[in-house]
């Protein structure tokens, strides 16, 4: 892995590009993960769509964990309210970064008489 | 580093979003249709039945022409849920009321996503949305001359018996 590639990270994870397979690796406790662009972004909108603030007010005890399943990503386990803020922080912060980088090479693209 | 988002697809997340919200609203829409077809046959008005049936059907074909878009440049499609319609009416007009409501909610919604893909310099999804712009101005008026059919026959007497028949007409003269 080519690490100056980091694209986000925070005191709970990381998150890199790689060139060579154009994925999006994710680093979030135990899990370590390897998406498509596309896949990525329906991750990320799935964690975002989670509304965590209806199931803090929630008593009950399933309303405390998320169970993420995602068989082709390998993905099977539990996630507690905390940890969900947190890879919900590092997705969005890994998205700003793939956006900007893809902001910047339109720029770097564009014919000098347009910029 | 690559430019990962350009080897996606051209279409912006958002555009992606608010199609994807509108394959559920047209999902959404067939359903309605089809509660309304069920109430009609039930209470005896079989050509009114028919009408939302064909309605109900060409819902979903819009559904599937706005999914396969999506695929087609590359977004990803999501298959829609559709929520629990409302079953009852109060009455035979209420039911045409309800239709027209649900036709200019959809006009609506088009009509913002296609401000939007020109805010975003999407040409393709606006040109796209175009067929549907055209669409929703023959879908209002099919529910709204249904409607007029009430205050022209008049639900008196066997009214309710000459609107349904002529519902049956005015599906004809849009399939022509």
């Amino acid at each position: 892995m080519n690490t100056s590639n980091e694209l986000f990270s925070t005191s709970k994870g990381q998150s890199f590009q790689c060139d060579l397979t154009s994925r999006v690796i994710i680093q979030f406790g135990e899990m370590d993960i390897r998406l498509k662009i596309k896949d990525f972004l329906s991750f990320r909108r799935f964690i975002n769509n989670i509304d965590i603030q209806s199931r803090l007010f929630d008593l009950s005890d399933e309303s405390d964990y998320e169970f993420l399943e995602a068989p082709q990503l390998n993905i099977c386990r539990r996630f507690t309210l905390c940890e969900l803020i947190q890879l919900r922080d590092l997705l969005n912060g890994t998205q700003f970064a793939i956006e900007l980088n893809s902001l910047l090479h339109q720029l770097a693209f564009c014919p000098a008489e347009l910029v | 580093m690559k430019d990962l988002l350009r080897q996606r697809t051209s279409l912006k997340e958002e555009i992606e979003i608010l199609l994807n919200n509108q394959v559920k609203m047209e999902a959404e829409a067939s359903a309605k249709y089809l509660a309304m077809a069920s109430w009609c046959d039930r209470n005896g008005f079989r050509n009114s039945a028919k009408y939302f049936l064909k309605q109900s059907e060409e819902e979903r074909g819009h559904m599937i022409k706005i999914f396969n878009y999506i695929m087609t440049v590359g977004g990803t499609a999501v298959s829609p849920e559709v929520v629990a319609v409302r079953q009852e009416f109060p009455t035979f007009r209420s039911v045409f009321e309800a239709a027209l409501e649900s036709e200019i909610a959809v006009t609506q919604s088009i009509n913002r996503i296609v401000t939007q893909s020109r805010r975003e310099e999407d040409y393709a999804t606006e040109s796209f949305l175009h067929w549907f712009v055209n669409e929703q101005v023959e879908e209002e008026d099919n529910a709204r001359r249904a409607i007029e059919l009430f205050d022209v026959i008049g639900e008196e007497g066997t009214g309710q018996y000459f609107i349904d028949k002529a519902i049956l007409k005015l599906n004809q003269d849009h399939i022509e």
